[in-house]
């Protein structure tokens, strides 16, 4: 090997600890800029992928935010609740395919999400095990949530309570897992699906409950009156649907009363798309539509506002790591005096004794710059895994 | 040592090979050869007026088996398969149809035809008498289902499938047209005989067990009175009791049947001089005929029915 | 041959003057040269090594009159002719013993390192009883072993020319007239020339001629 090499890994083997220690100080002061455009630029793609691939949102006025949010990556806000009254009349406009979503319960902290069968053909989710949803009580999870929990197709997931400390008003149901989703790289992934049928159930406007024999069930009878038997408050609802009780689930009102979070519009073209945003821009206007392109780019322009603070920070933190490596350098140029008069006096070249001084910069500068190569590589590679981690499990 | 770097870089490429994330495989949908659309409906009328809008163009698909009754007839998942994947889904609406108020269907297959009646619907405050909870029998209202009891809307329901269709098969729009206008024509016949029967018979009263006859009734001028008699319960003292204070307060002397009851009811009724009706609102397909025919010679029958018992049918005077 | 003739030398910005006006030494010659401290002992030892200029007279070392050479070339008759044996050893402490002896190959591209250099330099490992030694580290063998790797050092090359700057200072008595006596064996086997610079009378006795440097010292006030 190269004489100046040889020496070069003889002395950073001899002194490990500085050696691995200006490695890694150099690597992080390069690694944490380099993560960071990748984190931001992936934070980026995932949010603007969602949101251009959700043309509308229709939702109660508020916060454009919490509405984009909740309907896109089903974030826990408390949105106003408008009905499904309004999903009719845009239906009837035939201006755009609307699409509800009921947002809110959680089913073992996951979101639950309630909708039609339409959201999983507008997502183009595909079942990879199992059935799409069926019936009353059925729910589909996505992959990254099955996987988590330990669910497959046959399985029993229970709601959670909205509230653990008010038992009345809670109605959590046992749904019955009837498929598995295929990964998306999408929030769809860590989400319960059901029918919004059956999020009405366990929002308690629907239910089910045994049906009350006079003769048998004199505890629960509370008067008979004509052909009618009258059941007392102790007749019990059923927490989950099954092919014996289906038939008994009912629902209270009129469907167009029933409540839903928000509504995704799949406009026909463009010219529609237009005519909806003119509909609803009234001040009188029920609902809010937003586009969520442009409430992400909203979000999109504070994270790099903050991005650029980071970068500022990174300069300093660069600069100062990038001036004790130079006095760390003088130093061992001072330390190693002798040794280069020495190597002189032995013969050697004054630049052979200074690429061997340089040698040791450009070792550790270059394995630095492969372990961050390394390292980004990893990433990117697994940017979307990692920001999971990070910012959601 | 060169050795043990190039180990190194070898090792790394590896763990980048297989590091290397496969995008999801997005699997193309593999669509069946299926040129001919499938169109599910949920009771005998709509599976009428599509066939008499395209006849063989489409696979009208009435899942509900011929002895079953299509408000509360449950498909197996076989049959709730073929459902999802249909083309195009016809509710009625109104909640006729308890499967579709319990399956998970693609909304933007689906074309409930009651939107195009609401205008017409007909909402009875005391449809369901409830029991359940703290509060004991409550009434909920709900809106009466059978629509097509009246030709007129009957007439719009069509024309409400009818836009559907052509959007499905847009290269049938004339024959779709045509065909509309030939079934709103033999619509009308019908919708003429009711005009005589309002013209005959104008303002009758008459019982039914349960809200089915309403718009029959508002077409010709007439009122129903539902019962809340459950289906194959016979009648007890206490709902004997209500009839005849309600028969007295209204003088109402008819009761019109779904199906044929038991000859002991029709006695009984009698007795108390209400005569007995049987008027098929045809949710399932007829052994002989079609709609048109079937709803045609019941209209005969009633104008025939009416014609003998009409003395007795007419409310009391206030 | 080494032979200094009307040499002047000063340090800039000193009071230190070196004026040999006629000095001769033959090759294969064993010299000890002997002085106070600051007498100059180690600078006629860079005089003869190229390391040092001298500002007047003539030079000559195994016949180049090494006034005429540029930096380069000086450096090449050090490589080829020299080699030189520290008071305080001057080993690396990240190398070990192997590495230590085969140092003029890495830090000198003129010099090509080959299997015949590896067992030269094992064979002299073994003649100074410290092959043992090869993979150890400086820091785990004694004052005597380091001085005499340092020797190995400085003869792998086979100079022509061995200067030694009291390479026994730093030893005990016994390990003094080791090294002493190892120098002059090599230097005898190999016909070098040996200048070994010492404070120690006690060591003169084996060597050929003693020069004391002093008379030819000079100390210049400077105005």
């Amino acid at each position: 090997m190269n004489g100046i090499l040889r020496l070069t890994f003889r002395y950073l083997a001899y002194n490990k600890l500085k050696t691995i220690t200006l490695i890694l100080c150099v690597s992080l002061a390069l690694l944490l800029p380099v993560l960071l455009q990748f984190g931001v630029v992936q934070f980026e793609q995932d949010l603007l992928a969602r949101a251009r691939s959700t043309p509308l949102i229709a939702g109660a006025k508020g916060s454009r935010f919490d509405l984009a949010l909740q309907s896109m990556y089903f974030s826990r806000a408390e949105l106003e609740p408008t009905t499904m009254q309004e999903v009719e009349s845009i239906q009837e406009t035939g201006y755009a395919l609307p699409i509800p979503l009921a947002l809110r319960f959680t089913a073992q902290g996951a979101p639950l999400v309630g909708t039609t069968l339409d959201y999983f053909e507008f997502r183009k989710l595909e079942i990879e095990k199992g059935t799409s949803l069926r019936r009353l009580g059925d729910c589909v999870i996505g992959a990254s949530l099955a996987e988590k929990i330990q669910l497959k197709p046959g399985d029993r997931l229970m709601s959670d309570p909205l509230n653990v400390f008010d038992l009345s008003g809670n109605y959590p149901l046992k749904m019955r897992v009837v498929g598995v989703l295929g990964k998306s790289g999408s929030p769809d992934d860590d989400a319960v699906f059901v029918d919004l049928k059956t999020e009405w159930v366990i929002s308690g406007i629907g239910h089910g409950h045994q049906s009350i024999n006079a003769a048998t069930d004199k505890d629960l009878v509370l008067k008979q009156e004509d052909q009618r038997t009258i059941a007392n408050a102790a007749v019990p609802q059923f927490n989950e649907v099954t092919e014996d009780n289906l038939a008994s689930f009912h629902f209270h009102g009129q469907s167009e009363t029933f409540p839903i979070s928000s509504i995704i519009l799949v406009p026909a073209d463009e010219k529609s798309e237009v005519l909806l945003l003119g509909m609803y821009d009234a001040e009188n206007s029920v609902l809010q539509l937003i586009r969520p392109t442009e409430i992400v780019n909203e979000l999109l322009e504070l994270v790099f506002r903050v991005k650029q603070l980071f970068d500022m920070n990174t300069l300093l933190v660069s600069v100062s790591v990038g001036l004790l490596l130079a006095l760390i350098f003088l130093l061992s140029l001072r330390l190693r005096k002798r040794e280069r008069q020495t190597m002189f006096q032995l013969g050697s070249s004054r630049s052979t004794i200074w690429k061997l001084q340089l040698t040791e910069i450009a070792f550790i500068l270059g394995t630095s710059l492969i372990i961050v190569f390394g390292i980004a590589v990893v990433f990117r590679i697994y940017a979307y895994q990692i920001m999971r981690f990070l910012f959601i499990e | 040592m060169m050795q043990r770097i190039y180990l190194v870089i070898a090792l790394f490429s590896l763990t980048m090979l297989f590091a290397c994330q496969q995008e999801p495989q997005q699997k193309s949908k593999t669509t069946t050869d299926n040129t001919t659309p499938t169109v599910v409906v949920v009771n005998y009328p709509l599976e009428f007026i599509v066939e008499s809008l395209v006849g063989p163009d489409v696979k009208v698909l009435n899942p509900v088996p011929a002895d079953a009754d299509p408000e509360t007839w449950f498909p197996d998942d076989a049959m709730l398969l073929k459902i999802q994947q249909a083309d195009l889904i016809i509710t009625n609406g109104a909640d006729f149809a308890d499967w579709v108020k319990k399956l998970s269907l693609p909304r933007s297959k689906v074309l409930r035809t009651s939107l195009s009646l609401k205008d017409a619907l007909i909402t009875v405050p005391d449809f369901d008498v409830h029991t359940h909870g703290a509060g004991g029998a409550h009434s909920h209202a709900g809106t009466v289902a059978f629509f097509w009891l009246d030709p007129d809307l009957m007439t719009r329901q069509a024309d409400a499938i009818a836009k559907k269709l052509i959007l499905l098969l847009p290269q049938e729009k004339a024959k779709i047209t045509a065909n509309l206008k030939k079934l709103q024509g033999s619509l009308l016949l019908l919708s003429q005989k009711l005009d005589q029967l309002r013209t005959n018979y104008p303002g009758l009263h008459w019982f039914s067990q349960r809200p089915v006859y309403q718009y029959l009734a508002r077409r010709i001028n007439g009122t129903v009175h539902h019962l809340h008699w459950e289906k194959n319960t016979a009648p007890n003292e206490s709902t004997w009791s209500k009839l005849n204070t309600m028969q007295e307060q209204q003088k109402i002397a008819l009761m019109f049947w779904e199906q044929r009851p038991e000859e002991k009811v029709v006695k009984e009724l009698q007795q108390r001089g209400v005569a007995s009706f049987v008027l098929d609102p045809l949710t399932v397909k007829p052994a002989q005929g079609d709609y048109l025919t079937e709803m045609q010679r019941q209209l005969n029958q009633l104008e025939a029915f009416l014609k003998q018992h009409t003395s007795s049918s007419k409310p009391a005077e206030k | 041959m080494i032979r200094l003739q009307q040499l002047h030398f000063r340090y800039p910005q000193s009071t230190f003057r070196l004026n040999i006006p006629e000095l001769e030494i033959k090759a294969a010659e064993r010299i000890a040269v002997i002085g106070p401290s600051g007498c100059g002992k180690t600078t006629l030892l860079n005089l003869i090594s190229g390391i040092l200029i001298p500002d007047q007279g003539t030079l000559i070392s195994c016949g180049i009159d090494l006034k005429t050479l540029n930096d380069s070339q000086r450096r090449a008759y050090r490589i080829s002719k020299i080699g030189f044996v520290f008071q305080e050893f001057e080993l690396i402490d990240y190398l070990n013993v192997r590495d230590n002896i085969l140092l003029p190959y890495f830090i000198n591209g003129t010099l090509q390192l080959d299997e015949s250099v590896h067992a030269r330099a094992q064979e002299l490992a073994a003649s100074m009883q410290i092959d043992q030694y090869f993979s150890s580290r400086i820091d785990q063998i004694s004052q005597g072993e380091r001085q005499r790797v340092a020797i190995c050092r400085a003869l792998l090359p086979q100079p022509q020319i061995l200067l030694a700057d009291e390479p026994t200072g730093n030893l005990d008595p016994a390990n003094k007239r080791l090294i002493r006596d190892l120098l002059l064996e090599h230097a005898t086997r190999t016909n070098a020339t040996l200048i070994m610079v010492t404070h120690d009378d006690r060591l003169l006795d084996q060597f050929e001629r003693t020069i004391n440097i002093e008379r030819f010292h000079e100390v210049v006030e400077t105005a």
